[in-house]
């Protein structure tokens, strides 16, 4: 059974359109969902609903056999976490340790149990060194690792990563970006990621393309790519990559070159 | 004509008399109609050194000068007539309006150099139509515009004080593809049709290889390397710059590797391109 099911999602913001349009979607235990698509298209509502931040107008979802409702959210919030784009907007604890302390307590974890979980997980984000940090001492990475040492430290099975690394310089993205790649393959999490970048999106199991409230194209990255008009038509940005081959694949010159298309597609797919 | 620096150091004095050397023995010059891009890692000294060319801050050592003006040691010295000549645009520029309108936004600057209100209006919609915001857009809130819209407010307010220099620190961060593109194509746009220099900071490699003249690369607030892309993507030192490749120069490499093709540090799509087209595959 997939642990997210969503089922005739509906949402509207004002009542005049739909900001989620009749989204149906199942995700496996275990994977990882990139969901792309332009500006407004829907994405970081999908990811509000998915953690009761809103509530849907009409659909069903639900979280590891749960239906997300009033009663269940509790019990929901334990199973699913979210890390948003701004590493500011975040931060609640006036130092690290109580940053990833946060969601602990608010469980109401004995107090000696949360301080083993706090020291755990901050070795594991690599974060060990700076528990008596402030916020203003830090880099937009390392507020990012914070927050992913909290949501780990509750244990929950699912993260969203709504445009995590956005706001990262190119170290912190990279270093934030291997990090959820690691959430995935060794610690076997169920990832959805929010974003507008291709680049990244194609390292995912499925790709999910949104646009205005629906989904408009789901697949594999391979099966994504391959259809790049579409991508181009909501105005994405694809890959440099793609765009070399596509215009190789174009050129009178070089499309019967089959040794070249073959070798940049490939490497359109491995990066 | 340009911006000038001798020996220029600067030490951020911390409790106890501490000193922290941001950057140390600077030389460089900038000439007018450059574009240049300052690039190293985070804490490498670029905000420090950019920051001396508006005046924000001045030499603890050396002198900076400015189109003619000797950065003043003295701080009563009026410095307004210098930071006439460049502009800054900081990070995540939007968060610095706070006007009723834009087009208000935009006049601050102007009309506290001292242009009368019917000057700083002319002068602020030009500005505007320049960055590309509508008529329209001019009498709205600028905290009810789009987040581009709200960056290209902030940017008109700089160019509507008609400085000969835009100082731009990392102006793409927290923009995604589409609008990094149309804020650096603006830029390109402002560099070429009206001859600004433009000095840009940034840590993505794909924007400075792809706009930049001359690459500048800072490393514990020294000059480590001044010159053209293909000389830094080459230079033997590059690995010690800690700097990401572009994607275009990381694709030539695999194709010279899995084709058995000779390497050519290139650029765009347009060049590789022609490029594959030459070899006669």
């Amino acid at each position: 059974m997939a642990i997210i099911q969503i089922k005739g999602l509906q949402f509207s913001y004002d009542r005049k359109h739909e900001a989620i349009n009749n989204i149906n979607l199942n995700i496996e235990k275990g994977k990882w969902v990139a969901v792309v698509g332009p500006n407004g298209s829907g994405k970081s509502t999908l990811a509000k609903l998915l953690v009761g931040l809103l509530e849907a107008d009409k659909g069903t979802i639900f979280i590891d056999g749960l239906e997300l409702n009033q009663k269940n959210i509790k019990e929901i919030r334990k199973k699913i976490g979210i890390v948003f784009q701004n590493p500011d907007n975040q931060f609640v604890g006036v130092t690290v340790r109580h940053d990833i302390a946060f969601g602990l307590e608010n469980q109401l974890v004995p107090q000696p149990e949360i301080v083993k979980l706090v020291n755990e997980y901050a070795e594991l984000v690599g974060m060990k060194d700076y528990l008596d940090k402030e916020p203003h001492q830090l880099s937009g990475g390392e507020k990012q690792r914070v927050a992913i040492a909290g949501a780990l430290a509750m244990n929950q099975e699912i993260m969203i990563f709504d445009e995590a690394t956005s706001m990262l310089d190119p170290e912190g993205k990279k270093d934030i970006t291997n990090f959820i790649i690691k959430l995935n393959e060794e610690f076997e999490k169920t990832l959805i990621t929010i974003t507008h970048d291709l680049e990244f999106a194609r390292k995912a199991d499925y790709i999910i393309v949104i646009n205005e409230g629906s989904i408009m194209m789901e697949g594999i990255p391979e099966e994504i790519f391959s259809q790049s008009e579409i991508l181009k038509s909501i105005d994405l940005d694809i890959p440099f990559s793609l765009r070399l081959y596509e215009r190789a694949k174009k050129d009178e010159k070089l499309k019967d070159n089959e040794k070249l298309l073959e070798v940049l597609w490939a490497y359109c797919l491995k990066m | 004509m340009g911006i000038l620096f001798k020996d220029v150091s600067y030490a951020y004095k911390g409790v106890k008399d501490d000193r922290f050397e941001a950057i140390n023995g600077i030389n460089l010059k900038i000439k007018d109609g450059e574009f240049v891009a300052i690039i190293g890692k985070t804490g490498s000294g670029k905000s420090t050194l950019v920051q001396h060319m508006n005046a924000l801050l001045q030499p603890s050592k050396g002198t900076v000068e400015i189109y003619g003006n000797i950065l003043p040691k003295k701080r009563k010295q009026k410095i307004g007539p210098i930071r006439k000549h460049v502009g800054l645009v900081f990070q995540f520029p939007e968060y610095q309006l706070f006007e009723y309108t834009v087009l208000k936004d935009i006049m601050f600057g102007p009309k506290n150099f001292g242009l009368k209100e019917e000057e700083a209006e002319k002068k602020a919609r030009e500005a505007a139509k320049l960055v590309g915001l509508g008529d329209e857009i001019l009498e709205r809130s600028p905290f009810r515009i789009s987040g581009g819209q709200m960056r290209r407010t902030a940017i008109a307010g700089i160019l509507a004080m008609e400085p000969h220099v835009l100082v731009l620190d990392e102006p793409t961060r927290g923009l995604d593809p589409q609008g990094a593109k149309e804020v650096m194509e603006l830029f390109n746009k402002i560099h070429e049709e009206y001859n600004k220099t433009i000095v840009l900071v940034s840590h993505d490699m794909n924007i400075v290889s792809k706009y930049a003249k001359r690459i500048i690369v800072l490393k514990d607030g020294k000059i480590v390397f001044d010159g053209n892309r293909e000389e830094l993507f080459l230079s033997s030192n590059f690995k010690d710059f800690s700097l990401e490749k572009p994607l275009a120069l990381e694709l030539m490499e695999y194709l010279s590797e899995t084709l058995n093709i000779p390497f050519k540090p290139l650029f765009n799509e347009e060049d590789i391109i022609s490029y594959l087209k030459e070899l006669d595959l």
